[in-house]
C-alpha cells in the first residue's frame, strides 16, 4: 500500500509539472511571440488589426518639411480611403497598406503602420482621456526625412528611363530622396491591383533599395580603399595602359577599347582605365578585396526601415574572377543605396552613418514626438586619411579635363564622384553616378543608376548634377 | 461609455478572480496544516483498567477495530471506527462515531462529551481511563 | 474547522460576484434575446447555493471544494458561451443542472464501491461495455468535427465515449488491484491498443492518447515498474509515428502546431486564429466584450480557453489552470486517503484521466502540444462533456465520503 502511496504522490508531481509548464509557455508566450503576431506579415490574417484600422483615422505621411504626402479621408459611406497626393514620386517608398484586401503592405505604410494607427506609446491614460475628450481614434503622423522638392525633381530626371535614385545626408544617414522607375499611381491600386502587380515592368519593385546590379567601375572607390588600406605601396604605381589586359587567357578591355598610355593612379581614376584596376587587383590579392568589400556591407543588407535586398557579393575564385571583381563586373550585385552609401564613407571621413526615412513621428492632437531617428553609426570601412585621399582622387573625377564625370560639374561647387558603366548580360551597359558635394563639407551624397543607359558619365552624371545643384540651393 | 465601464471591470473582476483562487489556496493550507496539527501528540493519556497498555493521545485520536485507527482495539463489540478523542484548547473531548454499541462515560452514554482526568470511557465491552 | 467553513463560503461569494459582474456586462454588450435566458441566468447562481447548502448537508465529511471550484469555471463558460453563442447559454445552465443532479447520484453510488469490485465476473462486464460504447460510434454514429464519436437520438446528440470512460477506469482498477504481473499487464496492454487503433480508426486521437496515457500511469502506480513505463511510451511514439504516415489528418495536425503559418487560410487557421485571441488579451485581457473572440472557430467549444485568454488576459487563463490543478489536487487527496486499494486505484485512474484531459485541450490551443478534439470539462459548451465530469467528481467525492462496511456486530449485552 505504501508503494501505491508513493507512487500516486509521484503522479501529483507529474501532473504539478503539466501544468506548470502550461503557466509558463502561456507566459513566454505573451512576453515573447506576441509582438510577432501583431506586427510581422502573418498578422494579414488577423482580422482584430483589421477591425481595429477600420476604427482609426490612419495618421498622415509628410516629407521633411510637413508638406502632407499621403492621408486618410472619411467618404461619404463611412470608410476610409487613403490619398496619395504626389503618387508616383513616392509609390515606392511609401508603399501601401491593403491589410483589409488580404493585399498585404509594403514601404513605409508597412514600417510604421503600428505607429499611423497609434498604437505606439498609446498609454491607457491617454488613450482615456482621448475617449472622453470625444477625440476619437486618430494613428500619429510620419514625418519623412525626405524633401519632397528634391524627390519631385529627381522623379522628373528620371522618368520615362528604368532605374533608381537615392540621396542622402552623408553626415546624419537621412534619406533625402528615393526614386525608383519605372513607377505607377498608388490612387489606383483599388481599380488596377492585378494590372499594377503583374506589370512586366515591375513597377512596384523599389529599385533604390531591391534593385541588383553590377557596380562596374563606381567599384573601383572600394579597390582603391583596399590599396590604400591594406597596400599602399600600390599607390605610387605606374602603368602603361594598353586598352586591354589578358588574364589566364581571357582578354579584357578598357571601354571603347581605349588605350590611357602612362598613367598614375590618380589619372587612371579619372579616366577609369580598366586594365590599371586589373592590374591593381591581381596584385591586391582576393583577401584583400574581399576583406574591404565586406567592411563597405557588400555581403549584408543595408539596414533601412523599408525592406532592403542583401547584396550579392560572392566568394572570388580564381584570377578572372579576381580581375573582374576589380572592376566591378563579375558576378557581384549591389542596390543603388550600397554604393550611395559607399560614396557618403568618402564623404564622412570613413564613416557610414546609418540611413533612415523616418525622422519623427508625432501624435497629431498634442504635437507630441513620440518616436524619433538620430543618427548612428553604420560602418567604418576606411580612416579619415583614407577617405581624403580617395576624395581627391574623386574631385578629378569630375573637374579633370579628362574626367568622365565632367558632366556633373557645377558652377561655385566642388562635386566629387565616380561613375561607372556597368556592362551586364541584358543589353546595353547600366549608367552609373555616384557623388557628393561640396567635397570640402559634403551635404548631400548621391547615387544614380540608369538600367541600359550607357555611359555613366554621359547619361547618370547630368541627372545627379541637377540634383545636387537643386539641393544645395535651396 | 461601454468602453470605460469594461476596462475598469476588467480589473476587477481578474482581482475577483484571484481573490477567489486565494481563498481556495488558503484551504488547501488550511487542510495541509490541520492534518499536521492533528498528529501532535499530548500529555494526555489513555489506558487499559487492567494497566497492560497505555496510548499516548494526539491531538485528534481515532479508536476503533480498524487498523487504520490511532488505537486498534481488537474485541467484536467495537466498530471498526468507534470513536474520535479531540483536543480543543485545553479541553479533551469524545466523539461517537455511529458505533454499534454505543460510547459510554461513566456509564452514560453520550454522543459528544467532554471527558475529564479519571474518567472511564467504555467502548463496547473494553473500559479506558483518561489521564491527563 | 470554523475558519476553513469561513473561507469556503467566502469564496463562494468570490464566485457569485464575478457572475453579477460579469453578466451585468454581458447583458449591457448584448441585451439577451428571450426572457428565458434572464431566467436561467438568475436561476444559475441560485442552483450553486442549493447545491452547496445540500453538500454540505449531506456529506459533511466531503469535498466542499469541488463545489466551488466547479462553480467557478462553469460560470466562466457561462460568460463566454452568451459572448460567443447566446443561443447555447440556456442549454448550457441545463446540462450543469443535471450535471448537479448526477454529482450528488454518483456520490451516493461511490460511497459503498466495494460491490463493484466483488461483481463477478466484473472485469469482463466492465471492459466489454466500455469498449461496447466506444465502438458503437463506429458503426452507428456520425463524424462530427472531424472525428466520428457521437451517437444521435432523435436530435440529442451523445458521446459514448465519454461514459466510456468512467467505465474503463472501474475496469483498470478491478484489473490491476489483482492482476500485476507480466503476462496480465501485457494483456492488458494488447486490450489498451485495441482501444487506442478503435479511437484512431473514428479519428479521435484525443481519446485514444487519454485512454492510452491513463493506462500507463496506472501501470505504473501498482507495480513502480518504470520498464513498463518506459515501453508503453515508446510504443506510442512508434505508434504516433505511424500515425503520422497513415492518417493525413494526423500528419496536418503536427505540421500545424510545427508551422503554423504554413497554410493560413486552410490547414492551420483554428490554431493560428486562437494564436491571435491569446494575443490580443495581453496579460489583464481586452475586457469583456471588447475583444473578437467570434473570430475563433470551434470558439463554444474546443477554443473556449483561447476566448477567456482574449478577454480575460493571462491572468485569468491561468487562473483556470489553477482551479483545474487544486481539483486534480483534491483528486490526488481523495486517491491517498482512501481505505483500501481499489478505491485508490479508482481515484487515481479518474483525475489522472480528466487531468490528462484538461492538459491537452489547454495545450493544443497555445500550441504547446499538437491540437487534438478533446474539450475543456465544466467550461465547454456540452452535454455529455459537463455531465460525466459532474459525475467523476461524483464518484471521487462518493470515495472520499465512503463510510465503513460494517462486518457483522455481535450485539452489546447492555
Amino acid at each position: 500500500m505504501s508503494n501505491l502511496k508513493r507512487n500516486i504522490k509521484i503522479l501529483f508531481g507529474i501532473f504539478a509539472l503539466l501544468f506548470f509548464s502550461l503557466i509558463a509557455y502561456l507566459t513566454y508566450f505573451q512576453l515573447y511571440e506576441r509582438d510577432k503576431l501583431i506586427t510581422s506579415s502573418y498578422s494579414v490574417y488577423n482580422r482584430r488589426l483589421i477591425e481595429q484600422e477600420k476604427k482609426i483615422l490612419r495618421g498622415s505621411i509628410l516629407d521633411r518639411n510637413g508638406i502632407v504626402l499621403a492621408k486618410s479621408v472619411i467618404e461619404a459611406d463611412g470608410t476610409q480611403k487613403r490619398i496619395y497626393l504626389d503618387g508616383p514620386a513616392f509609390a515606392q517608398v511609401i508603399g501601401y497598406s491593403r491589410r483589409i484586401y488580404q493585399q498585404g503592405s509594403t514601404g513605409i505604410e508597412k514600417a510604421y503602420d503600428r505607429e499611423l494607427l497609434g498604437m505606439v506609446g498609446s498609454d491607457p491614460m491617454v488613450l482615456l482621456r482621448k475617449l472622453i475628450l470625444g477625440k476619437g481614434q486618430i494613428g500619429d503622423n510620419v514625418y519623412l526625412t525626405i524633401d519632397k522638392a528634391l524627390q519631385d525633381l529627381a522623379y522628373r530626371e528620371m522618368e520615362g528611363k528604368k532605374g533608381a535614385v537615392v540621396a542622402l545626408n552623408p553626415k546624419t544617414g537621412e534619406i533625402l530622396a528615393m526614386v525608383s522607375t519605372p513607377s505607377y499611381d498608388p490612387n489606383l491600386l483599388d481599380r488596377d491591383w492585378e494590372k499594377i502587380m503583374t506589370s512586366p515592368e515591375h513597377v512596384v519593385l523599389n529599385r533604390a533599395t531591391q534593385g541588383l546590379y553590377p557596380p562596374g567601375s563606381t567599384f573601383k572607390i572600394i579597390t582603391t580603399a583596399a590599396v590604400l588600406t591594406y597596400m599602399p605601396e600600390l599607390f605610387k604605381e605606374v602603368y602603361d595602359c594598353k586598352g586591354y589586359v589578358v588574364v589566364d587567357g581571357n582578354k579584357i578591355s578598357d571601354f571603347g577599347g581605349i588605350a590611357h598610355g602612362k598613367e598614375n593612379f590618380e589619372r587612371a581614376f579619372y579616366v577609369s582605365c580598366n586594365s590599371f584596376f586589373i592590374e591593381t587587383g591581381l596584385k591586391l590579392g582576393i583577401d584583400n578585396l574581399e576583406k574591404m568589400a565586406y567592411a563597405f556591407g557588400l555581403n549584408q543588407r543595408v539596414p533601412l526601415e523599408i525592406d532592403t535586398a542583401k547584396n550579392y557579393f560572392p566568394s572570388i575564385d580564381g584570377k578572372v574572377a579576381l580581375a573582374e571583381t576589380s572592376i566591378g563586373q563579375g558576378k557581384i550585385l549591389v542596390t543603388p543605396l550600397t554604393m550611395a552609401l559607399a560614396a557618403s564613407a568618402v564623404a564622412n571621413d570613413g564613416v557610414i552613418m546609418k540611413p533612415y526615412l523616418m525622422k519623427y513621428v508625432v501624435d497629431p492632437l498634442s504635437g507630441a514626438v513620440i518616436e524619433r531617428n538620430t543618427p548612428s553609426k553604420y560602418l567604418t570601412p576606411i580612416t579619415k586619411e583614407v577617405a581624403d585621399a580617395i576624395k581627391s582622387l574623386m574631385i578629378g573625377v569630375v573637374n579633370n579635363p579628362e574626367g568622365t564625370g565632367r558632366l556633373a560639374q557645377i558652377p561655385g561647387i566642388t562635386v566629387a564622384g565616380k561613375t561607372g558603366t556597368a556592362e551586364n548580360p541584358f543589353g546595353a551597359p547600366h549608367a552609373w553616378f555616384v557623388a557628393f558635394a561640396p567635397a570640402e563639407n559634403p551635404e548631400i551624397a548621391v547615387a544614380v543608376v540608369v538600367e541600359n543607359g550607357g555611359e555613366g558619365g554621359k547619361v547618370a552624371a547630368p541627372i545627379a548634377r541637377d540634383i545636387i545643384k537643386a539641393y544645395l540651393s535651396r | 461609455m461601454y468602453y470605460i465601464l469594461s476596462q475598469i471591470l476588467k480589473y476587477v473582476l481578474i482581482f475577483l478572480i484571484y481573490l477567489f483562487l486565494y481563498r481556495v489556496f488558503k484551504i488547501i493550507y488550511m487542510d495541509i496544516k490541520g492534518v499536521r496539527r492533528e498528529r501532535q501528540l499530548t500529555s494526555a493519556k489513555l489506558s487499559f483498567l487492567t494497566g497492560e497498555r497505555t496510548f499516548t493521545l494526539f491531538e485528534v485520536t481515532s479508536i476503533g477495530r480498524s487498523d487504520e485507527c490511532d488505537i486498534v482495539i481488537e474485541s467484536p463489540y467495537v466498530s471498526a471506527r468507534h470513536a474520535l478523542i479531540k483536543k480543543r484548547g485545553k479541553r479533551f473531548y469524545i466523539e461517537d462515531l455511529n458505533s454499534t454499541n454505543g460510547t459510554f462515560v461513566n456509564g452514560k452514554r453520550v454522543k459528544v462529551a467532554r471527558i475529564k482526568n479519571g474518567d472511564i470511557i467504555t467502548l463496547g465491552d473494553v473500559d479506558l481511563k483518561f489521564i491527563v | 474547522m470554523d475558519e476553513y467553513v469561513k473561507t469556503g463560503s467566502k469564496a463562494l461569494k468570490d464566485v457569485f460576484w464575478i457572475f453579477v459582474i460579469a453578466f451585468a456586462l454581458l447583458f449591457m454588450h448584448r441585451k439577451p434575446e428571450e426572457a428565458n435566458t434572464i431566467y436561467y441566468t438568475l436561476a444559475f447562481p441560485v442552483l450553486i447555493f442549493i447545491v452547496y447548502y445540500l453538500h454540505v448537508r449531506l456529506f459533511p465529511l466531503g469535498e466542499i471544494q469541488f463545489v466551488i471550484l466547479t462553480a467557478f469555471l462553469t460560470e466562466m463558460g457561462l460568460i463566454m458561451i452568451y459572448r460567443v453563442a447566446p443561443e447555447l447559454l440556456v442549454k448550457q445552465i441545463i446540462w450543469i443542472a443535471i450535471g448537479f443532479g448526477l454529482y450528488f447520484i454518483a456520490s451516493y453510488l461511490f460511497k459503498h464501491y466495494g460491490w463493484l469490485y466483488n461483481l463477478k465476473y466484473g472485469e469482463y462486464i466492465y471492459i466489454f461495455l466500455a469498449v461496447g460504447l466506444i465502438i458503437s460510434t463506429l458503426f452507428f454514429g456520425k463524424e462530427i468535427g472531424g472525428a466520428k464519436n457521437w451517437l444521435t437520438f432523435d436530435g440529442i446528440y451523445v458521446q459514448p465515449a465519454e461514459a466510456a470512460k468512467v467505465i474503463y477506469i472501474i475496469f483498470l482498477a478491478r484489473y490491476l488491484k489483482d492482476k500485476r504481473d507480466l503476462k496480465n499487464i501485457l494483456i492488458l496492454g494488447a486490450i489498451t491498443i485495441g482501444i487506442a487503433g478503435i479511437f484512431a480508426l473514428e479519428k479521435d486521437l484525443g481519446m485514444a492518447f487519454l485512454f492510452y496515457t491513463t493506462t500507463v500511469l496506472m501501470v505504473f502506480l501498482v507495480t513502480s515498474n518504470l520498464f513498463y513505463v518506459a515501453s508503453g511510451f515508446g510504443l506510442m511514439a512508434i505508434g504516433g509515428i505511424l500515425a503520422y504516415f497513415l492518417f493525413w489528418h494526423v500528419r496536418v495536425r503536427i505540421e500545424a502546431w510545427l508551422n503554423p503559418w504554413m497554410d493560413v487560410p486552410g490547414k492551420t487557421y483554428q490554431i493560428v486564429q486562437s494564436l491571435f485571441a491569446i494575443a490580443a488579451g495581453g496579460f489583464f485581457g481586452t475586457g469583456l466584450g471588447m475583444g473578437h473572440p467570434e473570430y475563433i472557430p470551434v470558439v463554444a467549444s474546443d477554443f473556449i480557453f483561447s476566448a477567456i485568454c482574449e478577454e480575460f488576459g493571462i491572468l485569468g487563463g491561468i487562473a483556470i489552470i489553477l482551479v483545474y490543478f487544486v481539483i486534480m489536487y483534491r483528486g490526488i487527496k481523495v486517491a491517498l486517503e482512501a481505505r483500501d486499494e481499489f478505491g485508490a486505484l479508482m481515484a487515481a485512474g479518474l483525475i489522472s484521466m480528466f487531468s490528462l484531459q484538461v492538459f491537452t485541450i489547454i495545450g493544443g490551443v497555445i500550441k504547446f502540444i499538437p491540437l487534438t478534439g478533446v474539450t475543456l470539462p465544466f467550461v465547454s459548451y456540452g452535454g455529455s462533456s459537463m455531465v460525466m465530469s459532474f459525475f467523476t467528481l461524483g464518484m471521487l467525492n462518493g470515495i472520499s465520503v465512503g463510510e465503513e462496511e460494517e462486518d457483522v456486530q455481535f450485539e452489546a449485552q447492555y
